[in-house]
């Protein structure tokens, strides 16, 4: 009779990835589930994020592949491109993922479907479009949202964000972007690609502050001598205005005041954990930072769950995906468990592609960790020969026993080599392990066998 | 603006009356001496602040508007904000 109490089992607050899993895995364990959805359905990723930024990036590289191909002997009569065209095919992609029809599946598995923004009202209930809803349990994957700078003049501008700027019916003949992590990297990569001149700028001394030195100096070389692009670091943008068509930006940089001028401007700036969703009201504790959660992804009310993006720390699809899994057992059995983000891959889908996982270089000194590394430049292996493909490499870093730490793939694959390193890490495995396995030749998999053999214990 | 609030203590729902808000903020300013017109001021830019929080919200709970307007109220005049928590002016 207490399951009665409440209209719902659990009630997940976001369909994306931290939200979705959980609430397929506990609607089939005979629960009562139901999902409330501010914005599309399948949230980010599979809408503005991931997958539509991926489809215009295949389809830049096959572009870049064509153009490229005349040093192989191949003779193409016409080379150009239809950017509506590009763009239908995004729009096919993101069709493709699921998303579309989702709620006959939601409806299968007799989850209930709740369209409107979520709203806590006491610790059991939720308001949506004024309906109150009461749950025994709570699923808080909210996601994120793009912070704007603080710049002068920057509301006075047509600005494009992560999301509007895969919505472009053209390349712009010029774009400035703001914020060089990775998701500026692709865009710069993407426009670039169809002839746009980009400039990049961020405050940091380098692209992909987060990763390594050397792989920083790699995108940033590429960028600059073969797509062109304008590689502003320890930039800061102060001020803009609208000059005509044109949009001017002023930035500092070296103590000195300069001005550009672009046709559009793209934001991507930090982003930040969706949070306003009246969590006072519930006894959830957060900051700026986002939700704050127990190892067992419980917030400070033991009952709501939170997992994603809100979360504040590792905001990727595959993490929340991880995280939704591990809130779903917890919700479901009494052994509890907890996330181990030891080993999370990370990938830039930049030419170069950049893959990493567990820590960087920068991480070990910052903890004082005695460590071992060894750097393989990617010629030193057959399938860079063959395919004319010299930029990267791959960089393991191990303890004094030769256990692996992190790792570093900058090259073709690299998304998809950066997993048996990864393996490596979540296990336990060292270097010598990784090096006496068998890398078929002559495949791009072989330079971490390369680098993992460079290390000596 | 087609925002509810649901009240604390009665869980009854009405609409968001942002005329009562501006009394409210109004008698805290007042109370601390803050000068007629800066009250007004103040009161003024405050409810402007929980109108474009309110803007994405369909219903809110009544201490929402509380936190949300002495948080902003602190911004301008932190004496009257003090007053505004302690005093039972909300709704």
């Amino acid at each position: 009779m207490a399951k009665q109490q409440y209209d719902f089992d659990l009630i997940v607050i976001g369909s994306g990835a931290g939200g979705s899993v959980a609430a397929d895995i506990v609607a089939r364990a005979g629960q009562r589930v139901a999902i409330v959805e501010g914005d599309a359905l399948g949230g980010e990723c599979p809408n503005y994020g991931c997958v539509p930024s991926k489809a215009l990036l295949h389809a830049a590289n096959v572009y870049d592949s064509a153009r490229e191909s005349k040093k192989f002997g191949i003779r193409l009569a016409a080379m150009g491109y239809n950017y509506p065209s590009v763009k239908a095919w995004k729009d096919q992609a993101i069709k493709r993922t699921g998303t579309h029809g989702i709620e006959k599946y939601y409806r299968s598995l007799g989850i209930k479907l709740f369209q409107g923004t979520a709203h806590f009202l006491s610790p059991h209930e939720v308001t949506v479009n004024r309906r109150h809803l009461s749950s025994k349990h709570f699923l808080i994957a909210t996601g994120s949202r793009v912070e704007l700078p603080s710049i002068a003049g920057l509301e006075s501008v047509n600005f494009l964000t992560s999301r509007t700027a895969l919505d472009l019916t053209r390349p712009p003949k010029s774009m400035f972007i703001i914020g060089g992590g990775a998701t500026g990297s692709e865009f710069a990569e993407l426009f670039s690609t169809f002839g746009t001149k980009v400039t990049i700028a961020d405050i940091a001394p380098r692209l992909l502050p987060h990763e390594d030195e050397e792989t920083s100096a790699t995108l940033e070389q590429f960028m600059r001598n073969e797509r062109g692009v304008g590689v502003l670091t320890k930039a800061k943008v102060i001020a803009m205005s609208n000059d005509g068509p044109m949009v001017k930006v002023t930035y500092l940089r070296g103590g000195e005041q300069h001005v550009v001028k672009a046709e559009k401007i793209l934001i991507t700036t930090s982003k930040v954990p969706h949070t306003d969703l009246g969590l006072e009201n519930a006894g959830v504790e957060y900051s700026h930072k986002g939700i704050d959660v127990n190892e067992h992804l419980q917030t400070t009310a033991a009952h709501i769950y939170a997992a994603g993006d809100v979360l504040g720390h590792y905001m990727y699809t595959h993490v929340g995906v991880y995280e939704s899994r591990i809130v779903a057992n917890n919700i479901l059995r009494k052994q509890k468990i907890s996330p181990d983000y030891s080993a999370v891959p990370r990938v830039t889908f930049t030419t170069p592609e950049i893959a990493s996982v567990g820590m960087s270089e920068a991480d070990c000194l910052r903890r004082d960790l005695d460590i071992k590394k060894a750097v393989a430049p990617l010629n030193m292996i057959t399938r860079s020969n063959v395919t004319d493909t010299k930029n990267g490499f791959c960089k393991v870093i191990t303890d004094t026993h030769g256990h692996l730490l992190g790792a570093t793939v900058v090259g073709p694959h690299a998304g998809e080599t950066i997993h048996e390193l990864t393996i490596a890490i979540q296990h336990g495995l060292t270097a010598r392990d990784v090096a006496n396995t068998l890398h078929a030749f002559p495949s791009w998999s072989e330079i971490v066998r390369v680098a993992c053999s460079k290390i000596k214990v | 603006m087609s925002a509810y609030v649901v009240k604390h203590n009665t869980h009854d729902s009405e609409s968001f009356d942002v005329v009562r808000l501006h009394g409210s903020i109004l008698r805290a300013c007042m109370a601390v001496r803050a000068f007629e017109g800066e009250s007004h001021d103040i009161a003024e830019r405050v409810c402007k602040h929980v109108i474009d929080w309110l803007e994405n919200k369909t219903e809110v709970s009544s201490e929402d508007i509380r936190r949300v307007c002495s948080s902003n109220l602190a911004v301008y005049h932190p004496e009257a904000a003090y007053m505004y928590e302690q005093e039972g002016y909300i709704l």
